[in-house]
């Protein structure tokens, strides 16, 4: 709380150098509150453990929609660029997530943007897996089964931005590639009745895949006053994907030795997520 | 405040630590390994079979007696007594475990035959066994653990061996000798094991 209230006050106390700026058109920061919804097409379990089955945006499993909320900086240059910051929380006060973009306009309507993205998932309670596949053992020990994973990506995106009077409207059409940050993680396992143990590790693996995240922002002017003004902004964004995670599975029976290595390679699937939120933002623009 | 004063003040807690004394450093008292045990279950499923072996020295050995703190006056209060000043260290280390079956256990270990390769060891901490071998070859590590962090409060070691062969056999039973590191050797066999098949 005290980081955001930091950048808070930065950024306001910043208005002021931004408005004198000879490089600066404008710049604006906003605030935001909204909903998220995670949409995995689920695979039949299988003989392998499909971690994107267990895929949330929450760390206690799937739930239908989750609320969350951000900040964004948004600074535009004289020389047709400008640059987008934002960051957002994931069902919590605490920012997890964000996005940097550069975008770059030939004219007031047509743009392209390229930038690096961060989304923050769960991977929960996958233990059930196997729990259920291996009857015949219990499970000693787990250790971290849930798993704060990121998403990381670049994206490319063909730009449109429309002014008119009070009302403004910015769609992007990204297209990139973004996989999950690998981790590691053991299982800890003994067999009911026997002497027998194992530890499954897996390493999973960073596979760039395809995918498409159109975005829009729609904003209208409420208040204005000197160079600034305020207004109310609604924003939206839906990702489309199939995604896989691929993983070394090691097994060690009985002894840390002899173990055996598997490159497991799960099926694709359609990994999809949109995002939806009203805000306030706060514009400033240069007086030269 | 007076100087005065404040000693006046702390006299009491003085005399307190006078009192009481303070602990001794904690200083090894070494042992012999002497004779030994293992522990069986009796009855037990033919994949989960365990040793318990335990190694200790059978000359009364009292370190407490020797405890030589100083107090006057009263007894010392339970919340300030000291840890046990002295603790054991063996003598010997295990150089080798050789394990031999009366009964039959499957094709590969007849009644009668050595079945020490059969066996694992399982170090403190671990969650996976280790090959005998390698199980003795850390005794030396372990007793010097001992030496420098580890304080027992009793003159003994345990360790517990895991059977990775199913026993066919109804019974399982085992004689076990120890080796140590002086040339000397302990033996012992266990109860009878009665398997129950599952």
């Amino acid at each position: 709380m005290t980081r955001l209230l930091f950048v808070l006050l930065f950024s306001i106390s910043s208005l002021g150098v931004f408005s004198q700026n000879p490089f600066i058109v404008r710049y604006s920061f906003s605030g935001f509150f909204g909903q998220r919804d995670l949409k995995i097409e689920n695979l039949a379990a299988g003989q392998n453990l499909n971690f994107v089955n267990y895929m949330s945006f929450l760390d206690n499993g799937y739930v239908d929609g989750i609320l969350y909320m951000g900040f964004s900086t948004h600074l535009q240059l004289r020389n047709g660029l400008d640059v987008d910051f934002k960051v957002f929380s994931n069902d919590d006060i605490f920012p997890t997530g964000g996005k940097l973009s550069v975008q770059y306009y030939w004219n007031n309507i047509l743009g392209i943007s390229v930038g690096l993205f961060a989304n923050p998932f769960f991977t929960s309670d996958y233990e059930n897996f196997h729990n259920f596949m291996d009857a015949k053992f219990h499970s000693a020990q787990f250790y971290n089964t849930q798993k704060n994973i990121f998403d990381l990506g670049w994206k490319v995106a063909p730009v449109l931005n429309f002014e008119s009077g009070r009302f403004f409207a910015n769609m992007r059409f990204n297209f990139g590639l973004s996989g999950f940050v690998p981790f590691t993680n053991e299982i800890y396992q003994e067999m009911i009745n026997s002497n027998f143990r194992r530890i499954v590790r897996y390493e999973t693996k960073y596979n760039k895949q395809f995918f498409m995240f159109p975005e829009v922002r729609l904003g209208l002017d409420v208040v204005n006053w000197g160079n600034s003004t305020i207004g109310i902004q609604i924003q939206s964004n839906y990702l489309i994907s199939r995604r896989s995670l691929n993983y070394t599975r090691i097994t060690y029976n009985w002894i840390h030795e002899n173990q055996v290595v598997e490159e497991i390679s799960d099926p694709r699937q359609w990994f999809n997520f949109w995002n939806i939120d009203f805000g306030l933002f706060l514009k400033v623009n240069s007086s030269r | 405040m007076k100087i005065r004063n404040i000693l006046v003040m702390l006299t009491p807690l003085l005399l307190l630590e006078f009192c009481i004394g303070s602990c001794p450093d904690p200083q090894p008292v070494p042992f012999n390994y002497t004779g030994m045990e293992t522990f069986v279950p009796e009855i037990t499923f033919p994949g989960e079979i365990s040793v318990k072996i335990r190694l200790s020295d059978t000359v009364p050995w009292e370190p407490w007696r020797e405890r030589g703190l100083a107090h006057f006056g009263f007894p010392r209060a339970y919340g300030l007594t000291c840890e046990d000043p002295y603790f054991p260290v063996p003598n010997q280390i295990i150089t080798g475990i050789q394990i031999k079956t009366l009964h039959h256990i499957s094709n590969a270990f007849p009644a009668l035959s050595d079945v020490s390769a059969g066996f694992y060891g399982l170090e403190e901490g671990g969650f996976l066994f280790v090959k005998l071998n390698d199980f003795i070859g850390n005794q030396a590590n372990f007793r010097a653990r001992l030496l420098h962090h580890e304080f027992q409060s009793r003159p003994f070691s345990e360790f517990r061996l895991y059977l990775r062969e199913r026993v066919e056999n109804p019974t399982a039973r085992f004689v076990i000798q120890v080796a140590l590191s002086d040339g000397s050797s302990l033996v012992d066999t266990t109860r009878a094991i009665t398997i129950t098949p599952n």
